[in-house]
């Protein structure tokens, strides 16, 4: 079912899920291309702001609630129903990569980024993530295989770099202060006057650097540093975003918020993109990636879909509060195998689905901890 | 709190226009510089105006240019600092048609800003002494004041009329036979006479300048009558660029010996005071100890009229006043000119070009020209060779990087060899056209006749001609290959990925 962006919104409000509200409602005045609306978005996220209500307030004041329906409004007005082109970015065939100096090569791999799509790399460390994101970004040369970027004719380098953007896992320093560097990088790639002004302004509250615009490097946190790195880039309107290991640098909330981000601004009609990122936060990555690709030894081994399913049946990790007896007599009877890591047990059956082994747990009153389908993860494969 | 220290409002606006609308000029940062250095150099005008300063005194200017050369420095390094921040090539932005010509002219104009303040100090203090003497007056003093001497110590010097004979020679086809004594025997005659004075056609210029009474016997020799020197205060500089007439030493022995009558020596030298007052520091003439004047061998008149302390101040007031003339200021301005050049280039490749493979350019170069160097050295390489290899070299960086830049991977050495042909560029016309005449012309250089004839002067002025223009050819050449070559090469070779 089809949730349109003012239900969306409405059930976020109706949730009190403020923060979300907001950051739905600055990408949606965005995507009217509207600048008396995306003026009207900032200021109300600057009021919601000052009103507490990005830290915990739950009461909403009778201004904002009015201030938030006008706007809804005038974004239902706004609103047109433009075809989401869904097509291919980057087609990767074949790339290789191996390197002078060292035993590790890249072998021959296979993809496509789509428009609006989100591609997680996993892996574990040295195993050729970093390597096939800088081979799609141009920063590397390729051995073999060609990567053809759909939407540019006969492109020369230099004009890849500036379709495709490579945000590396160490963020490059940079000078001066943050709110220069993102007019500075609007006005580059052709942002001038008052869109210029207007979009860092956006990208100011839509990240929530407001607070920290005339701070320089050395005077934000790593996690801010990485927010900013995203502004900045987005502000030059990228095709295809690629990030290595994006997620580093930042606490458990600040990685659901960017990665809610990402899949929200990918699908963003102001500037539909295709992403790829690395981590190591399986997870994360696997609840908001369209596709999965597990990186082992330079081979990708395992792309999202049912293979893994239909090949090793169903798993789930769970932690217990009782001794593991209380576990096997649960699940006495059942056709499955055990493995335990010294934290969490992860059960497998070809036989039964993870429903129906949890139901066993429940009823036997196991007292579960913490638990995790793990059916189509990459994680069984690591 | 202001963004930028000192500066106004409407900077203000400026940097913040130029950042949102024109971010390629915004990152050059010309519109600071150019503020900056208006207000320092007021700043430093009015502090070189106020400071008191004796025209009469030894300069102190050479002070004042190393202080300025050192903040020169420092503003480079700060201006440097603000520039390496942001980089509109690098990350990949629009480049616009005109874009980079723009941005290199405003480093160019950037540097030249800054070198040029290291010329207010001697401009302000040549103003100062302007206002304060002027050459007509100074040589009218140095007139009256020769004059009255001349008067006062007429009494003292036995004036008189010596005949020389000068013989016009070229040093490089004759050597002159050594004599130490100032007279000779003369076969002809069959008796000692003065020994004849032995003259280039250069040294006789000054000669026929400075002497009224020739009498030219043929080509080559002439008979120059002199009188006792009267030039009690002389400066050729000042002399050299006055309208007014210096009296000759004939001028004053017609006025001071032809006059029969006695000198009232009190008024005279109350007269010669008044001026000479205008000249004096008050430095004791101990000072001026290593003066040598040969009117006055025994240093008895000087010390007792002053004459060393006159000297020497009219001396540095024409130092002070004609220090931009001739090729002085060609020099300097040309030096600035070189230096805004070279560091504008510099800073240019850096901009475009990877850290590493800038610092490796520089590293080739220096290895480059000291290979060459010893190469040269031992195969005794003339100017044309030396000429020709660096046409050679030009070529070689040029083409070698035409046809790796468009490798598929990043060379390194495409790098290094596209930066030297750019740091080249702009000496490339200088340097064929000096070639051009070492291979057409240089076999004149070792033509006495032709050194001596009115052509050496004519070809001298036709050869500095054809520099100037290939200089500022130069120029324009390397503008036009930046905005067109340069810039598709730097774009396909940074661009491009690495192995």
């Amino acid at each position: 079912m089809t949730v349109t962006p003012l239900e969306e919104i409405k059930s976020y409000l109706d949730h009190r899920d403020f923060v979300l509200v907001i950051r739905r409602l600055l990408d949606f005045s965005l995507d009217t291309n509207d600048p008396p609306i995306i003026r009207d978005a900032i200021a109300l996220s600057k009021a919601y702001r000052v009103a507490g209500m990005f830290d915990g307030n739950p009461y909403l004041h009778p201004d904002l609630e009015a201030g938030t329906n006008l706007l809804l409004s005038k974004l239902v007005e706004k609103s047109e129903d433009k075809p989401f082109h869904l097509g291919v970015l980057v087609h990767a065939n074949g790339i290789s990569k191996r390197y002078n100096r060292g035993n590790f090569s890249l072998k021959p791999m296979s993809l496509d980024i789509h428009c609006g799509q989100i591609i997680g790399v996993v892996g574990e460390n040295g195993n050729g993530k970093t390597t096939l994101l800088r081979c799609l970004a141009g920063e590397l040369s390729t051995d073999q295989g060609t990567v053809h970027y759909s939407l540019l004719k006969d492109p020369d380098h230099y004009t890849v770099k500036n379709h495709v953007v490579f945000i590396p896992q160490r963020i490059p320093k940079w000078f001066g202060q943050l709110k220069d560097n993102l007019h500075f990088s609007a006005a580059i790639v052709g942002i001038t006057g008052e869109w210029n002004d207007l979009l860092v302004e956006f990208m100011l509250e839509r990240f929530g650097l407001t607070q920290y615009a005339h701070l320089n490097w050395s005077q934000i946190s790593s996690g801010y540093r990485t927010r900013f790195e995203i502004a900045r880039i987005l502000l030059k309107r990228p095709k295809v975003l690629i990030l290595d290991e994006p997620l580093a640098n930042l606490d458990i909330n600040a990685q659901q918020t960017l990665l809610t981000d990402l899949k929200f601004l990918t699908k963003s009609s102001f500037n539909p993109m295709g992403v790829i990122l690395t981590s190591q936060q399986l997870h994360e990555v696997e609840k908001i990636a369209d596709n999965v690709l597990l990186i082992r030894d330079g081979h990708c081994v395992y792309r999202t879909g049912d293979q893994i399913q239909q090949a090793l049946g169903f798993a789930f990790e769970v932690e217990i509060g009782n001794e593991r007896d209380a576990l096997l007599y649960a699940l006495n009877g059942y056709q499955y195998q055990m493995s335990f890591n010294g934290g969490n047990y992860t059960i497998t059956s070809q036989a039964h689905e993870v429903s129906e082994l949890l139901r066993a747990l429940v009823n036997s009153g196991v007292h579960i901890r913490y638990y995790r389908d793990i059916t189509t993860s990459t994680k069984r494969l690591f | 709190m202001p963004k930028r220290p000192l500066a106004p409002r409407i900077i203000n606006q400026i940097d913040d226009y130029l950042l949102k609308n024109r971010p390629d000029t915004w990152t050059t940062r010309i519109h600071l510089m150019a503020y900056y250095w208006l207000i320092f150099s007021l700043g430093l005008s009015l502090l070189c105006f106020v400071i008191p300063d004796n025209p009469l005194r030894d300069s102190h200017v050479a002070f004042w240019i190393v202080a300025q050369v050192v903040l020169v420095i420092v503003a480079i390094v700060v201006w440097m600092v603000y520039l390496f921040r942001f980089n509109t090539f690098k990350t990949f932005g629009t480049v616009y048609p005109g874009d980079r010509i723009k941005t290199y002219f405003f480093y160019f104009l950037s540097l030249v800003l800054m070198c040029s303040t290291v010329f207010i100090p001697p401009v302000i203090e040549t103003y100062k002494t302007m206002i304060r003497y002027s050459t007509e007056q100074v040589v009218e003093d140095m007139n009256n004041m020769n004059v009255l001497l001349a008067r006062i110590l007429k009494e003292d010097i036995e004036a008189e009329i010596v005949v020389d004979t000068i013989i016009v020679v070229d040093y490089n086809t004759y050597i002159p036979p050594s004599s130490s004594s100032a007279y000779t025997y003369d076969d002809s005659l069959g008796a000692y006479v003065k020994a004849p004075i032995y003259l280039s056609r250069e040294e006789l210029k000054w000669t026929l300048n400075e002497e009224d009474s020739i009498v030219w016997l043929n080509n080559n020799k002439l008979l120059r009558y002199t009188t006792t020197n009267f030039q009690f205060i002389n400066d050729y500089t000042i002399k050299e660029h006055s309208d007014t007439k210096t009296l000759r030493n004939f001028d004053i022995y017609n006025l001071v010996y032809k006059n029969k009558f006695p000198e009232e020596k009190a008024k005279l030298e109350r007269e010669f005071n008044a001026i000479a007052d205008k000249y004096r520091t008050g430095d004791s003439d101990d000072d001026y100890s290593y003066w040598n004047n040969s009117i006055d061998p025994t240093g008895a008149l000087t010390s007792s009229y002053g004459l060393w302390e006159i000297n020497h101040s009219i001396d540095n007031v024409g130092d002070r006043l004609y220090r931009w003339e001739d090729e002085s200021l060609a020099i300097s301005i040309r030096s600035a000119l070189y230096i805004s050049l070279f560091l504008s280039l510099c800073v240019f490749i850096f901009r475009h070009c990877t850290v590493k493979t800038f610092f490796l350019s520089i590293l080739t170069g220096i290895l480059i020209a000291i290979i060459s160097g010893i190469i040269m050295v031992l195969l005794d390489f003339q100017e044309e060779g030396v000429l020709g290899a660096l046409i050679v070299y030009f070529v070689f960086f040029l083409v070698f990087a035409l046809c790796t830049v468009q490798q598929k991977v990043r060379s390194v050495f495409s790098g290094i060899a596209l930066n030297l042909a750019v740091v080249m560029t702009p000496f490339f016309p200088i340097i064929c056209v000096a070639c051009y005449h070492e291979l057409n012309h240089s076999n004149l250089f070792y033509d006495p006749d032709y050194l001596m004839g009115p052509g050496s002067e004519h070809y001298k002025s036709t050869y500095m001609l054809h520099l100037q223009i290939a200089e500022i050819f130069g120029f324009i050449i390397l503008l036009i290959m930046i905005e067109t070559v340069y810039k598709w090469m730097f774009r396909k070779w940074y661009a491009a990925p690495v192995e």
